[in-house]
């Protein structure tokens, strides 16, 4: 591996990880604003709410590109290292999205709990129901998206990878 | 977007200076520069739940100025992955030669970046 020492190298993982959560930040916002619906999207959103999304999606994406990378010598563009790298961005990317959509439905019960508008009509019984609901179906549905943007940003990935060696061959 | 912007332009002219210290610094600016770009985007995403449904239409000339600035974003990211790498692998002894090209199109795309939001925040 590369990753030696902080000061003289850059742990791979965090390059990895936080291009994966700005691309797929930035990719939401090109898709959902030319349609106009990212202002009825955001208006259920407040500012802090927002910032603990992406942090949680930052956090969570960290740590599975690690995971995806441990033992890996990413940077030799080897056929097998590459094949085992597709593997595991399929396996972590669908861990990702399960641990997001746990995220996403802890922040909205959170909030639900705790903002003055809906404090009075939290139930713990809803709230219980909502967790089952969405713990059982949605966590198929994540794990599905999730292992596909997985599988995507890997790709590009391994297209950076070869831009950046085909950058060092012409130069 | 000090850091990120300020560092560029710092090492860019150490590339085209040769530096002996590029390097080192490059890499330092790496792992800050990824800090930065992710601080902003989230900063953002909160700034923009602040608008709601306030949120100017994209037919008005603040919602082409913010495609476009989304736009440049995009881009100073698909040119930062292979940047640092290249880093990564000049740190492990590797060909350095293109980094003076890439830290210079990093400014470029950060200085209109700079611009759209200036243009973006005033009207």
């Amino acid at each position: 591996m590369v990753e030696r020492d902080s000061t003289t190298t850059i742990p791979l993982w965090w390059v990895l990880g936080t291009f994966h959560t700005v691309a797929l930040g930035l990719a939401l916002l090109l898709l959902a604003y030319p349609g106009g619906g990212l202002g009825s999207l955001l208006s259920s959103l407040s500012t802090v709410s927002g910032i603990a999304l992406f942090g949680a999606l930052w956090a969570t994406t960290l740590f599975c590109t690690r995971q995806a990378l441990a033992g890996l010598d990413w940077l030799s563009d080897d056929p097998r290292a590459m094949g085992t790298f597709f593997w595991r961005v399929l396996r972590w990317g669908a861990v990702n999205g399960m641990l997001f959509l746990a995220t996403l439905i802890a922040v909205q019960l959170v909030t639900a709990a705790t903002a003055p508008a809906t404090r009075a009509t939290f139930q713990l019984a809803s709230a219980l129901f909502v967790v089952l609901l969405y713990g059982s179906f949605g966590t198929v549905f994540a794990a599905a998206i999730g292992a596909v943007i997985g599988v995507t940003l890997g790709a590009l990935d391994i297209v950076a990878l070869r831009v950046a060696r085909s950058l060092t061959r012409a130069g | 977007m000090a850091a990120t912007f300020g560092g560029a332009i710092l090492v860019t002219w150490l590339a085209l200076r040769r530096d002996d210290h590029l390097v080192a610094l490059a890499v330092r600016y790496e792992q800050v520069f990824w800090a930065g770009v992710g601080i902003l985007v989230m900063t953002g995403v909160g700034n923009l739940g602040a608008f709601g449904l306030g949120l100017p239409a994209p037919s008005t000339t603040w919602g082409a100025n913010f495609t476009a600035k989304l736009l440049f974003v995009a881009a100073l990211v698909a040119l930062s992955l292979p940047r640092s790498i290249l880093v990564v692998r000049s740190a492990a002894g590797g060909d350095r030669r293109p980094l003076p090209f890439l830290y210079g199109a990093t400014v470029a795309i950060l200085a209109v970046i700079v611009a759209l939001a200036t243009l973006l925040a005033h009207g």
